[in-house]
């Protein structure tokens, strides 16, 4: 059987260890909460909106707030309640503080009439109509990044594949996973539609070996169709950044500075794809997502949420208390958040709780060893990259591909003489931006 | 609970644990079979000599960098291993103020005062071996056999590699004859020879004797995935097929290139010396192009200058043009096209 992998990456030390905490839980719903905070700025581009007013009375799946342009996406409500605020600052799980809708919940659960399609109706719709169900559903990408979904499908460039990431390479998460094992098949009539959206003849969906049991049951599912193959990759961080994923399937390069549309190809998580399904057939816009709360904590699990919901109401206070590292995200991407009082968002697969921060001795000098450049998977050398942050010569950043950097902090993981490499580079990047 | 301030920093939140001292410890560990072949062929020479060097390098690390203002550096090995490969490279018999000289240079010149680990242009031990060898020649070629040993060359005490040296001597002077009459010695008794460079029962310094504990240090670094190992193929690699063309150019028989990689410290150089972290390429054509270099230098040494061995020499040769190299073999960015340097902005 033929195994994908891409140049480059390292092996988590304990990363099958730490997913396994999670694999084998059931998806918890937890109680809806009596506030919910949402950011109005909870996708990659311009903040949505507002279109209700403080005191308006709104239903389930009800518009909040409506995209600003092209790159932003709509906001909706996962309750019935109250609009309490429309421009309440909060923490967002970026890091940064965020104007935010809070909706009083009055637990009467009514919801808007969504309009539900069967699914032969769904398969008839054409391109424009499900581009159109992307946009009014809000969707963006699950995957993290929260790149609004409709832009990857809106473009002039012919698409030839779509390619459905199911890698999930950080060590702790198993959302993905989760969707993949109680909903596969919501996951492939999502590629579906947006094979008819994009109009690509070929879709993929990509899967690590280190889930070989939703490979198989996609296999078994999809054997027969023609049009849509399962992949399977080899497990190796961080297998699941996008454009490592498509070189590593593809054996093609997206180009420096690019998007996967240059070569022609569409990349969305699977939990992407359940979504989209989820808005075509049942008209539900997205209002909840798929995340896994792990780490140091009584029960690890994974849970279907409302966005909106604030990490204290996920949580038990206990595991907060003993706890002083809070991450949104991945081990190896997220974000360390200083409290509880932040909304889950759409980009958040996953809250992990530590007890700390690892141990890493002082930063050394680096002994050239080459081992972040030797695991790169962009191959860049981010101890010159480093270097040259250090001594302030930003100009050269780019001849030296700071562009190409995915911050997947591989190098400052391997890195010997326990450099930060990570955060120069990203220092770097952000003087760049500031000029 | 409320108040509770949680730490923030930036991504990623794990590390591999990896560390220097960590790396130098397995370079120390990588180095034992060597010592063990160098203390049970040359005895209390070799004790000496290790000591003298190791215990020095390390209050020379010390003292150093107490002068200079800097914080300890010691507990991070790396004077260990200068202190060990540089005694491993000195002829049993070194005068010990020769050994802590040698220390000096390699750990107050080469090393600290360029900035110490990381910052050295040179390998430490290699420069510190070229300048005793240079300045105190007649000591540093003044060969032992081992205790041990049952092969006692008739005409000559005298290494493996001096056997091999004057092979080369004569093809530069373009004697021909000579140079079949010398290699006549070395193929009387070839296999003889051949197995002795493999356990070590020659003359020579302390380290380079024994291939067959260099090869366990070897395979210990790469399973601890410590070493580069394409400097090491590159560099013995194109070392015998030099040997190779020249034995065939001079009808020197087939067992000449593999006597010439297995006498003196070609060996020792390519696993311990070349493979140093901080003086080679970092990237994977860099140090091939870093090998090929050792290698040709090394051959072109032994048989043209007036020095037994080429080792060092090229290693520090190389050493210097390791900027250059890097310089034009950094690795193609991801998603890049090639581009001609002339076409870059």
């Amino acid at each position: 059987m033929k195994k994908f992998s891409f140049k480059g990456g390292i092996h988590i030390h304990g990363s099958a260890a730490k997913k396994a905490l999670t694999t084998n839980s059931q998806i918890i719903i937890p109680k809806d909460p009596e506030y919910l905070y949402l950011p109005l700025n909870q996708q990659l581009g311009k903040p949505s909106v507002p279109v209700v007013e403080v005191g308006d009375q709104v239903k389930a799946g009800q518009l909040l707030a409506i995209k600003d342009g092209g790159f932003s996406a709509n906001i909706h409500s996962p309750i019935s309640g109250v609009i309490e605020h429309i421009d309440f600052f909060i923490n967002e799980p970026t890091g940064q503080l965020s104007k935010s809708i809070v909706i009083k919940n009055d637990f009467s659960n009514q919801e808007v009439e969504y309009i539900s399609r069967s699914t032969e109706d769904a398969m008839k719709l054409t391109a424009k109509n499900i581009v159109d169900i992307m946009e009014e559903s809000g969707l963006v990408g699950l995957g993290g990044a929260t790149f609004p979904t409709p832009i990857k499908y809106l473009g002039d460039k012919k698409c030839s594949a779509v390619i459905l990431n199911g890698i999930e390479c950080e060590p702790y998460n198993t959302a993905d996973y989760a969707i993949m094992k109680n909903h596969c098949k919501e996951v492939i009539r999502g590629l579906k539609y947006m094979l008819i959206a994009s109009g690509a003849p070929k879709g993929y969906i990509c899967i690590e070996d280190n889930k070989m049991d939703v490979y198989e049951t996609f296999r078994q599912t999809l054997s027969g169709d023609t049009d849509i193959q399962v992949a399977l990759f080899k497990e190796k961080y961080p297998q699941g950044a996008e454009k490592q994923l498509v070189s590593a399937l593809l054996n093609q390069e997206v180009t420096y500075g690019g998007l996967p549309i240059d070569i022609g190809v569409i990349v969305n998580n699977v939990g992407t794809a359940k979504a989209l399904c989820d808005a075509v057939e049942l008209g539900k816009p997205l209002t909840h997502h798929y995340l896994t709360i792990t780490g140091n904590v009584k029960s690890p699990s994974n849970y279907y949420v409302p966005i909106g919901i604030l990490f204290k109401d996920l949580i038990d206070d206990e595991d907060f208390d003993k706890n002083n590292v809070l991450l949104a995200g991945g081990l190896m991407m997220g974000k360390t958040m200083y409290t509880e009082m932040t909304p889950v968002t759409k980009g958040i697969n996953a809250i992990i709780l530590l007890e700390d921060l690892p141990k890493v001795g002082p930063e050394l000098q680096c002994v050239r060893c080459s081992s972040c450049i030797d695991n790169c998977p962009a191959f860049l050398s981010p101890t010159n990259l480093a270097q040259l942050v250090k001594n302030n010569k930003y100009d050269t950043l780019n001849e030296y591909g700071i562009v190409a950097c995915i911050e997947c902090g591989t190098c400052s993981y391997v890195c010997p003489s326990h450099i930060p490499l990570l955060d120069y580079i990203r220092h770097g990047k952000l003087e760049l931006r500031r000029r | 609970m409320e108040n509770k301030m949680r730490k923030v920093t930036w991504s990623p939140f794990a590390h591999s644990g990896n560390s220097v001292n960590m790396a130098m410890l397995d370079v120390i560990i990588s180095l034992i079979p060597v010592i063990i072949a160098s203390v049970l062929f040359f005895r209390m020479g070799s004790v000496l000599v290790l000591l003298t060097t190791t215990a020095s390098a390390v209050a020379f690390e010390y003292i150093s960098r107490l002068v200079l203002k800097r914080y300890n550096s010691c507990q991070d090995l790396s004077a260990v291993v200068t202190g060990l490969i540089l005694g491993l490279t000195l002829p049993p018999s070194t005068p010990l103020i020769i050994a802590v000289l040698g220390s000096l240079i390699a750990i107050v010149v080469v090393k600290q005062l360029f900035g110490g680990i990381g910052n050295n242009v040179f390998n430490p031990a290699a420069a510190a071996r070229a300048f005793l060898l240079i300045a105190f020649s007649v000591p540093l070629t003044n060969w032992v056999n081992p205790m041990t040993s049952t092969y006692v060359d008739a005409t000559t005490s005298a290494t493996p590699l001096s056997l091999v040296k004057t092979v080369m001597m004569n093809i530069k002077t373009g004697d021909m004859e000579a140079a079949r009459t010398a290699y006549s010695v070395i193929e009387s008794n070839s296999w003889g020879l051949i197995k002795l460079l493999f356990t070590g029962e020659v003359a020579g310094s302390l380290g380079e004797t024994s291939a067959i504990a260099i090869i366990i240090g070897l395979i210990y670094l790469i399973v601890k995935k410590r070493i580069h190992t394409e400097i090491v193929t590159s560099y013995v690699g194109s070392a015998f097929l030099v040997t190779v063309i020249l034995s065939l150019v001079y009808d020197l028989g087939p067992l000449f290139p593999l006597i010439s990689i297995l006498a003196g410290s070609l060996l020792f150089g390519a696993v311990f010396m070349a493979t140093d972290w901080v003086t080679s390429p970092m990237t994977k054509k860099g140090r091939i192009i870093f090998g090929i270099g050792l290698g040709v230098l090394t051959i072109v040494i032994r048989t043209f200058s007036n020095f037994p061995e080429g080792v060092v020499f090229s290693i520090l040769i190389m050493n210097m043009v390791t900027p250059l190299i890097d310089r034009h073999t950094g690795n193609r960015i991801f998603g890049k096209v090639k581009v001609k340097s002339n076409e870059k902005k």
